[in-house]
């Protein structure tokens, strides 16, 4: 079995560590008395209201002198209380461990006297406070000079509800949180394979935030593991927020709106991502996964695509498509045909229009341009007020403003239905993410149009075909399986094959093992 | 400095490029829907030009503009000092030629619209008896949508009435294609005021020739065999000279042509394959037909009757017209193109061949009941 360049690996973890290490003037050993070591700690104590710490002494007759510091709030207190000094306080027994020196008291309450799990030993005090930083509870001994870390950490999290933005109908109504740990725990739990690769990166020299990178060894393409985790090793800032900042910080192509990483808040999706080969990175605080590499037919599927009747999924990946080209389109071929090229237009459709813009003073450019602003001033209203307000800003734009402006003679009607069609359109885009980029390339269509009409449109769509199909997503074409041309891949794009007949893994995403399934079952 | 010199340049160029100064919107348009022709006077030197629109502003309402001038551009230039908006030609319907200008020729009132991409070629074109800005005004006041139901008629092809329809096009090609002339329909008011056809031009090339009523038109289409043309045909049945039954076979119509050669004359054998379904018959104690041989009889005396007309229109077209009306030359011409190529349009062509019809009529549903 490949492995996936373990030692560079290592050796970039390492990297990674020292990077995020606190500054070199408090590289310090640990010294061994415990008076010493408090010296070191003290100013951080002092600094931070929310460093807590308490001295104790281990249970015998022979006192040892013990000191514990962690994070307010950071840990779970009950835990601390009776898994950590509980034991310590009583059960330690410090007499014993007197005749065998104090080297072996180290070991003895980590492998005796500490009921849970998570244990290391720390020897510098550089990682010992940033172990304090990272949430982990620190026990320091008089004597000893290694520290212990102990992993207790309990943060209050919202529980797992149903995404907003991908609800189904269909399926599993599970979603992320912004916890990783609980988010790896989501997908583990479905994704029950021992190839199921999971690394833990720590990104942002002062927001340390846990990442993680997920793969399946044996499907995933070696090279684009490699590829990522270079780029994540490679991140050196002082704080990244979430997958949001990976997402911009790892991608190759800038300036271009379009996303070139999928994003989901389903576990299930992520799931069937690892399972064609793809590559998923998590972080903690972020309720999203990065789905890597993501190819744009990708962003136009919906998880209940694959749950649904191939014949009913195909009809749904009809409707997103048409949304798109609409979203993108309606306004600028709006603008094209009233403006430039009349003809076109069916003679009754025609007149209608010509007499619902009679009474309109502006040109037809300048009505879609007022009417696009509107529409995206309401959407943005809409977005950051809370519901109940936003519902009803959604109302009095819709309805009341629309019809106003109508009567006013400001806008035609067909305006507002075409505004109108074309946000239901943006909004039937399965990706937010998309969503976006179709707000932004409307724009640039409708400028198209209302230069150079009909061709100018044209062009448009020339110049935007062009720009999709350049891209890639970590090398992978972005604009695939239609260009460059992935027959295979062609039963999983509009259409959506019946999943009997989908024996192999999408050629446009490169992998290891190409069969998903043997031809004689099912 | 270069890149500024540069992306000023790019400016420039994009702003001069930049279609936007030839935008105008629709409601700064008028939209014809019918255009209308005549000669303005006696002499055929100017004409005058009619265009019927709706009116943008007020709504259920259309008008009609003539305009005179020595050609049809000119009309258009004038027509911009007499009214503020443009028109936009791309929606013509319908154009129209008045009697006395159709037998003058038509080809320099279609050559604006063969010209101007931006016009349809798919528009029909019909003449009208007597002048045809008399006729729009006439029926207009009859009809407020017009400019709607007229060309209703033509493009929402009748399945009941056998009249030609033209297109631009095909007119256009049937002017300059060696052995074929077009027809067109006729059309004129009736005393109340209402239009109806009432006939079929005859075109030799793009001059006007005569007209033939609506008796001659159905025969005329039907040996023009224009694809899938069909409609209604009444019938007699006669026996010892006495008429034992009438009614109404609505039928479908192909055409095949054979042509062969004996010497400098040429023989034409036109067989028309008629498919139909007996749609009423008057006599009432046949309300169900059961016997199929009953059938024979109809379909004969179909057979015979559109044997009759036809051969009558035939006879019509070699005497009194001298062109081919129905379409047959081409077939000739493409067995022997060298020879006939200039010879072809003559009268004489015509007038010399041998034209055999042969009808076979299939009436297939008569609603038996069994």
């Amino acid at each position: 079995m490949f492995i996936f360049g373990k030692k560079k690996k290592d050796k970039d973890k390492e990297k990674n560590l020292s990077k995020a290490a606190l500054p070199a003037e408090s590289a310090y050993k640990l010294p061994l008395k415990l008076e010493e070591k408090m010296e070191l700690i003290q100013p951080y104590l002092i600094k931070n209201d929310d460093m807590v710490g308490r001295p104790f002494c281990l249970g015998g007759e022979h006192e040892i002198k013990g000191y514990v510091i962690h994070l307010e709030g950071m840990i779970d207190n009950i835990s601390l209380q009776q898994d950590v000094l509980r034991s310590l306080m009583f059960y330690a027994c410090g007499e014993e461990l007197n005749k065998r020196g104090t080297d072996y008291l180290i070991d003895h309450i980590y492998k005796n006297c500490l009921n849970v799990s998570q244990i290391e030993k720390v020897y510098n005090l550089d990682n010992l406070l940033q172990a304090v930083f990272d949430g982990f509870v620190i026990l320091i001994f008089d004597g000893i000079s290694e520290a212990l870390k102990i992993d207790i950490r309990k943060t209050d999290r919202r529980g797992i509800e149903e995404p907003d933005l991908e609800r189904a109908l269909r399926g599993a109504k599970e979603g992320f949180v912004e916890n990783v740990i609980v988010n790896t725990a989501l997908v583990r739990r479905r994704l029950r394979d021992t190839n199921l690769v999971i690394e833990k990166l720590i990104i942002g020299r002062r927001t340390r935030t846990d990442v993680v990178l997920m793969y399946i060894e044996d499907i995933a393409d070696p090279e684009i593991v490699i590829n990522v985790r270079d780029k994540l090793n490679r991140i050196d800032m002082d704080g990244i927020l979430g997958t949001e900042y990976i997402e911009q910080l790892i991608e190759d192509h800038h300036y271009t709106p379009f996303p070139q990483f999928k994003t989901t808040e389903r576990p299930d999706k992520v799931m069937m991502e690892l399972l064609e080969g793809r590559i998923v990175i998590m972080a903690d605080g972020s309720p999203d996964a990065l789905i890597i590499p993501s190819v744009f037919n990708s962003f136009l599927q919906a998880s209940e695509d694959y749950i649904e009747r191939p014949v009913i999924s195909f009809y749904n990946r009809l409707f997103r498509y048409l949304a798109f080209i609409l979203a993108v389109s309606l306004p600028a071929l709006y603008i094209a045909l009233l403006s430039f090229n009349p003809e076109l237009i069916p003679v009754q459709l025609l007149i209608t229009l010509a007499q619902g813009r009679d009474k309109v003073p502006f040109p037809v450019v300048l009505e879609v341009m007022i009417q696009e602003v509107i529409i995206q001033l309401v959407i943005e209203t809409g977005l950051r007020l809370p519901v109940p307000m936003g519902q009803t800003i959604g109302v009095v734009a819709g309805i009341v403003l629309g019809q106003a402006a109508i009567t006013a003679g400001l806008a035609s009607p067909a305006i507002i239905i075409i505004i109108a069609v074309t946000t239901i359109s943006t909004f039937a885009l399965p990706n937010s993410t998309l969503v976006m980029a179709s707000r932004i390339v409307r724009i640039f269509m409708i400028l198209m149009a209302a230069a150079f009409g009909i061709f100018g449109f044209s062009v448009g769509w020339f110049l935007l075909l062009t720009h999709l199909i350049s891209l890639e997503s970590m090398g992978v074409p972005y604009f695939s399986p239609y260009a460059p041309m992935r027959y295979p891949d062609l039963k999983d794009s509009i259409l959506r094959g019946f999943i009997s007949k989908m024996t192999k893994r999408p050629v446009s995403i490169p992998g290891q093992n190409p069969v998903r399934k043997r031809e004689t079952d099912g | 400095m270069k890149k500024h010199l540069s992306l000023s340049l790019l400016f420039f160029v994009l702003l001069f490029v930049c279609g936007c100064w030839d935008a105008q919107d629709i409601e700064d348009f008028n939209v014809p829907l019918i255009a209308a022709y005549d000669l303005a006077k006696e002499n055929g030197k100017e004409v005058r030009v009619t265009v019927l629109y709706p009116d943008v502003a007020q709504r259920n309402k259309e008008l009609i503009e003539p305009v005179e001038g020595k050609t049809v551009g000119d009309t258009r230039s004038k027509r911009g000092t007499r009214f503020p908006s443009t028109l936009l030609l791309g929606h013509i319907q319908l154009a129209l030629y008045g009697e006395k200008l159709a037998y003058q020729g038509l080809y320099s009132f279609i050559d604006n619209y063969v010209r101007n991409p931006r016009i349809k070629k798919s528009l029909y074109m019909a003449v009208v008896k007597g002048g045809s800005y008399e006729f729009l005004k006439e029926v207009h006041q009859n009809n407020q949508y017009l400019g709607f139901e007229l060309p209703k008629v033509f493009s929402s092809k009748k399945k009941n009435q056998f009249f030609a329809i033209t297109t631009l096009y095909d007119f256009a090609h049937a002017v300059t294609t060696t052995g074929k002339n077009p027809v067109l329909p006729v059309l004129s008011a009736d005393k109340r005021k209402n239009y109806k056809i009432d006939g079929t031009a005859i075109f030799k090339k793009d001059k006007m020739i005569a007209i033939a009523d609506m008796n001659e038109t159905v025969p005329l289409i039907l040996l023009r065999g224009i694809e899938r043309c069909c409609g209604h045909i009444p019938f007699i049945i006669t026996k010892e000279g006495k008429q034992i039954d009438k009614g109404t076979v609505e039928i479908a119509s192909q055409r095949k042509v054979y042509v062969e050669r004996k010497g400098d004359k040429f023989i034409f054998h036109i067989k028309l394959k008629i498919n139909g379904r007996l749609v009423e018959h008057y006599t009432s104690e046949r309300f169900l037909i059961k016997d199929a041989n009953y059938i024979r009889e109809v379909e004969k005396a179909v057979e015979e009757q559109i044997k009759r007309d036809c051969q009558k229109l035939i006879l019509k077209m070699k005497e009194e017209w001298g062109v081919d009306c129905i379409d047959i030359s081409r077939f000739a011409l493409a067995k022997w193109r060298r020879e006939l190529e200039d010879v072809i349009e003559d009268e004489d062509f015509i007038r010399n061949a041998d034209i055999k019809v042969d009808a076979k009529v299939n009436i297939d549903c008569w609603g038996s009941g069994s």
